[in-house]
């Protein structure tokens, strides 16, 4: 069936060519400067086509080969804020005379496409971070979702150091979503342990979209979507890369990353390899109690938490004047320790250290995701046609002894839960420019699953998934300074789950022959529809009001629906319902920005209302299966959901910025009258970054900042689980360049939990084992870029 | 229940606006806090049961550390638990702990001792039953012993000696559950031995202890040996440590150690089917060891100083799995 999927997906893809039209060249020509009237060598990137160009000194430019039609140009230049312009190139070559506004706030010179209107940050209704490759490398801590961190209303669900999944405020698992290159990837996201498997230095653009997503991305897209884009392509006959190697001292984590990316006759390729390899990390504790024992943390180290993760990704493409298409095939590969005293109750004996701290041991995760993607964007008349299509398998394998699950030997050896998911997915979006006032989208979605299981363990049994929407966009500006949207969406999806029976075992852990029916054969159909609108309300310059309201939804997963199983870790035995319904919210953002060339303040509430929340309750009844606690069932009832963010810069001079970005949410289930659980604690991290002046010649770009998070203590808790105290956390960084020939060297040394704070983090999983998070962790960073040819 | 919204209607316009700026940015903060009053959480129950020992005892049995000797034949259960709001279930769950880190399975007869007993209104044996809404119970009887050997025996076959772990955890009617982490579930270590597993005897005990000095090989006599029982087997593996003195009963913080802090010997023979890593130098012999040879030239124990007394731990297997482990304190002049 694969194969037959593939080649379709082929054909749609080769079919795609022959819309393209050839035409006349236009160009588009102009100059940027700044208020005060000096012209500004800005980079210009018309965004249908990804190609652009860097104006001159005097910010003169110039862009040929256009086809007459509608487009948006990204304007950006360091120390202003970007600039989106929506242009129509009819018959002949259009002038333009671009102003940029002064902004010592470094993120408002990024501009925004998670909008699906490609417009600006101002004109789209919903609240969006946006961070770049820089803001990467330089939060760079191992895993992507935990770089994320630093922006106001993310968290990270870990398990150790290798393992982390993002968090959007306070929601994670299936009720956010992850978008790369436009596909959502998908790898069993509804585990607490599952990473999210990414490549850290694969990554140039983040745009997380807050609040409900379900009308432009369907199912799951109930609190916010974390799309990852690809930086622009290099510009015509230039051939460049880099090499980035990083070592952090705590878990000697040795990253190194390799790219080389081209554009040789609108030919555009780009590769990259990564390795990282990472031994136990250091606790700042030498011992930690659990079941009333106090159990010793040899040197310091959390045995078996070593990991190696091997990345590559290789994209190639074409980019025309009728548009652009790319191919990108990529492998994330990861092999994670979980420590020993993790699965099962903590023993003397398996908590001793061989001394060989790189060692990966049982028990552990060998997790791999390919990804082939393919994007295209096609010019149709005047305007637009987006093609994403799909083929991920996401292989995730835990092995873990047998006598620890209460089973012998089995033939599958030590693999105690392998999940083989196949996804293929197809997405389009036209784009109709309708005219200056109102222009539309009108898409489609699909996707089909297949998911198949071995170990001797059950958890999630074998499916097959089918998932189509259609939705309706439309924006309208009103007047000059208010923007409205609004948007329609119908799904329609089918579960098929396979019953499944699982082998009965007797007291010397040998099959008795007898098995036990763990799942019925379950067929289940869902249609929705979601909607969302807002607007956008620029009262001047300074200020911007945004509302958005949303309904989106969530069908049930196939665990939700039919597991039944034993998740190791927290000893549950969890149960499905095979009768639950979709999820539904019902949501309300607003966001208040104030900016000055000097001050930003952010400040965006919200408030959501679910109906049908599916959560796990406990029953207060004991499993009977080996190696479980109580048994615990899906329900699904109403939940309310509250909170904001607050973002505050402050820039008193070109040298000098504050920063502060805080969180609080509120969560409470209608039934139980209780918080849900897993809910992060309110924070605030505050910093303080300093720029060198331009002195000293072979330091150039240097900074240095300061940063301190304090996180409250979490002390809203549902039933069973334990509240977490506060902390603070202390983290500095430099940075500098060396100018080597034409590609200046970035050094950066960044240091995390400087003063080795003892603190539980109430979203780790470890925190089930009372053991704290890593200690003092000191990063040493080198980008070397290169530059193979140059036009 | 977010019952009631107060949403601020801010019904200014943009020229007023720009002038008060600041009262409409308070405004807007103010949203954040007054958006949503939700109805303050009804005073719940999450708290879990409470497991204690049983009226008449001082402690839950089996205690941790309990070693119960090649003539006894079963463990007595005997603790309570107390839940204002009634005890949903209780279970105890006994599990062979000597399998440290392997996957091996013993091609044998011999079984683990393996229980996992649930106590509930609804339970279908009435030793383990109790009226729905019960606050408190109290297990102090014959009916919930746990036999492994004997008529009563719940095996199919002879144990496997060695050391078991014993939890005890309860849930009450609203699913608050006692748990490992924070010590409210009750967990022991106990010592299985039997008549076949292997014999350790040491001979030159005063009162109880061995004695050595700083600085000094220390003096061990006596051996490990197979047992003239039927079901005994040759010595396969064995294990000695000295480390710091095990503390059975409360340590510092009110906490059990389930390793001692540091070992100043450690030294294996032979292969054990339990261990993963469980492996050294051959055994000299599999019937029977003279610990005094063993324990001599390189092998020796050289008696550190700046301890009173310190734990002579050893652990000897057979073929079949069974395990005896032996704790001797050495006193130190």
């Amino acid at each position: 069936m694969r194969i037959v999927i593939l080649s379709c997906f082929f054909l749609i893809y080769l079919s795609l060519f022959s819309l393209a039209q050839e035409r006349s060249f236009l160009a588009i020509e102009g100059t940027v400067r700044s208020e005060s009237g000096n012209g500004l060598p800005a980079t210009i990137i018309v965004h249908e086509l990804g190609n652009g160009t860097a104006a001159d000194l005097e910010g003169n430019f110039r862009i040929e080969g256009l086809n007459p039609g509608n487009y948006h140009l990204h304007v950006t230049h360091l120390g202003y804020k970007a600039l989106t312009k929506t242009i129509r190139l009819t018959n002949e070559n259009l002038q333009l005379d671009l102003r940029l506004e002064e902004s010592a706030i470094t993120l408002q010179s990024l501009t925004i496409e998670a909008n699906p209107f490609k417009n600006g940050p101002v004109e789209q209704s919903q609240s969006i971070e946006v961070v770049d490759r820089e803001f990467m490398e330089k939060n760079n801590s191992g895993t992507f979702a935990n770089a994320l961190e630093k922006l106001p209303g993310i968290s990270t669900i870990n398990t150790g150091v290798g393992i982390s999944k993002p968090v959007i405020r306070g929601m994670s698992f299936n009720r956010i979503m992850v978008n790369d290159r436009g596909i959502k990837q998908e790898g069993q996201q509804w585990g607490a342990d599952h990473g999210l498997e990414i490549d850290p230095f694969d990554v140039d653009r983040v745009e997380v979209v807050k609040g409900p997503a379900s009308l432009i991305y369907g199912s799951d897209g109930m609190s916010g979507v974390i799309n990852i884009s690809p930086a622009p392509l290099p510009r015509e006959g230039n051939i460049q890369g880099h090499l980035i190697n990083s070592y952090r001292t705590n878990n000697a984590m040795r990253s190194h990353s390799a790219m080389v990316e081209g554009n040789q006759n609108d030919f555009v390729f780009k590769a990259r390899v990564t390795l990282q390899d990472f031994q136990d990390y250091r606790v700042p504790a030498d011992r930690f109690v659990y079941a009333g024992f106090e159990l010793p943390v040899y040197d310091y180290r959390l045995k078996n938490t070593a990991g190696r993760e091997r990345h590559f990704s290789l994209m190639t493409g074409w980019r025309k004047n009728w548009g652009k298409s790319t191919l990108t095939v990529s492998r994330f590969q990861q092999k994670a320790g979980i420590f020993t005293g993790a699965v099962g109750i903590p023993n003397s004996y398996n908590l001793r250290h061989n001394g060989n701290y790189g060692d990966i041991e049982f028990p552990r995760q060998d997790n791999t995701h390919l990804k082939v993607i393919s994007n295209t964007t096609i010019q149709l008349n005047e305007n637009w046609l987006e093609i994403d299509l799909g083929y991920q398998r996401n292989e995730r394998m835990e092995q873990s002894l047998p006598h620890i699950h209460g089973v012998g030997p089995t033939p599958e050896g030590n693999l105690a839960l392998a999940l083989y998911l196949n996804t293929f997915t197809a997405n389009g979006r036209f784009n109709y420019h309708i005219n200056s006032k109102h222009q539309s989208i009108i898409g489609f979605q699909s996707s089909l699953m297949d998911n198949q299981f071995g170990g001797f363990e059950f958890l999630l049994p074998a499916f097959q998934s089918w998932n189509a929407g259609f939705f309706y966009f439309h924006e309208y500006r009103w007047k000059n300074n208010w923007i409205v949207n609004a948007g329609l969406r119908l799904d329609g999806a089918r579960h098929a789950i396979q019953s499944h029976e699982q082998p009965v075992y007797d007291q010397s852990l040998n099959p008795t022959g007898e098995m036990v029916q763990r799942n019925p054969d379950i067929e289940r159909d869902f249609a929705n529809i979601s909607g969302s609108t807002g607007f956008s309300w620029i009262l001047n310059e300074r200020n911007n009001f945004k509302l958005n309201l949303g309904s989106s939804f969530r069908i049930p997963t196939p665990i939700e629906l039919a597991t039944n199983g034993i998740h190791h870790g927290n000893f549950r035995h969890e149960i499905g319902d095979a009768g639950l319904k979709s999820e539904r919210s019902y949501q309300a953002d607003l966001n208040f920005t104030h900016s000055l060339e000097r001050l930003l303040v952010g400040i965006s509430p919200f408030m959501a209302y679910y109906e049908d929340y599916i959560y796990l309750a406990p029953t207060g009844r004991f499993s009977t299966l080996p190696g479980a606690s109580t048994l615990w069932e899906y329900r699904q009832n109403n939940a309310l959901f509250a909170g904001a963010e607050l973002k505050f810069q402050w820039a008193p001079t070109q040298e000098i910025q504050f920063s502060l970005a805080g969180e609080y949410i509120y969560n409470q289930n209608l039934d139980t009258r209780l918080p849900l659980p897993l809910t992060p604690p309110a924070s605030v991290l505050s910093s303080i970054e300093y720029s060198f002046p331009e002195t000293f010649r072979f330091f150039a770009n240097s900074y240095f900042y300061l940063e301190y998070r304090q996180v409250a203590a979490q002390n809203r808790v549902d039933r069973n689980e334990r509240t977490t105290g506060g902390y603070g956390l202390l983290q500095a960084g430099l940075g500098w360049e060396v100018p080597i020939g034409s590609n200046p060297w970035k050094f950066r040394i960044s240091g995390q939990n400087l003063l080795n704070t003892f603190y539980f983090n109430h979203l780790s999983r470890y925190r089930l084992l009372n053991l704290p998070e890593q200690g003092r962790n000191i990063n040493f960073n080198l980008k070397i870029p290169f530059q193979l040819k140059s036009n | 229940m977010c019952n009631n919204i107060e949403l601020i209607t801010i019904s200014i316009t943009t020229k007023q606006f720009m002038k008060r700026n600041g009262i409409v940015l308070l405004a807007f903060v103010s949203t954040l806090f007054l958006a949503c009053d939700p109805v303050s959480e009804s005073p719940q129950d999450l708290e879990a049961p409470v497991i204690d020992h049983a009226d008449g005892h001082d402690e839950i049995e089996p205690e941790n550390g309990e070693v119960f000797s090649e003539t006894a034949d079963h463990t007595h259960v005997r603790f309570s638990v107390e839940d204002p709001s009634g005890i949903g279930q209780v279970r105890v769950n006994v599990h062979a702990n000597f399998d440290g880190h392997s996957h091996a399975r013993m091609n044998n007869d011999f079984v683990r001792l393996d229980v996992n007993d649930i106590y509930s209104p609804e339970a279908s044996n009435p030793d383990f039953r109790f009226p729905e809404g019960t606050t408190r119970i109290n297990i102090d009887g014959p009916g919930t012993d746990i036999y492994w050997t004997g008529t009563n025996s719940r095996l199919t076959g002879p144990v496997i000696a060695g050391s078991y772990d014993v939890g005890i955890e309860a849930t009450d009617i609203h699913g608050n559950q006692t748990g490992y982490d924070d010590g409210s579930s009750y967990l022991a270590t106990i010592q299985i031995r039997t008549p076949y597993a292997p014999s350790i005897n040491i001979t030159n005990l005063h009162d109880d202890e061995l004695e050595g000095e700083v600085g000094m090989p220390l003096n061990v006599e006596g051996s490990i040996s197979r047992t003239g029982h039927e079901l005994s087997a040759p010595i396969s593996f064995l294990w000695i440590r000295l480390t710091e003195e095990h503390d059975d009963h409360e340590g510092e913080d009110d906490h059990n150690h389930r390793l001692s802090e540091e070992d100043y010997y450690d030294k294996m023979w032979g292969t054990s089917a339990w261990l993963d890593e469980g492996s050294g130098p051959d055994l000299p012999h599999d019937e029977m060891l003279d610990l005094s040879k063993i324990l001599s030239g390189d092998n020796a124990i050289q008696i550190p100083s700046g301890e009173d007394h310190l734990d002579l731990v050893i652990r000897a297997e057979d073929v079949n799995g069974n395990t005896t482990e032996k704790t001797f304190t050495v006193h130190i002049e």
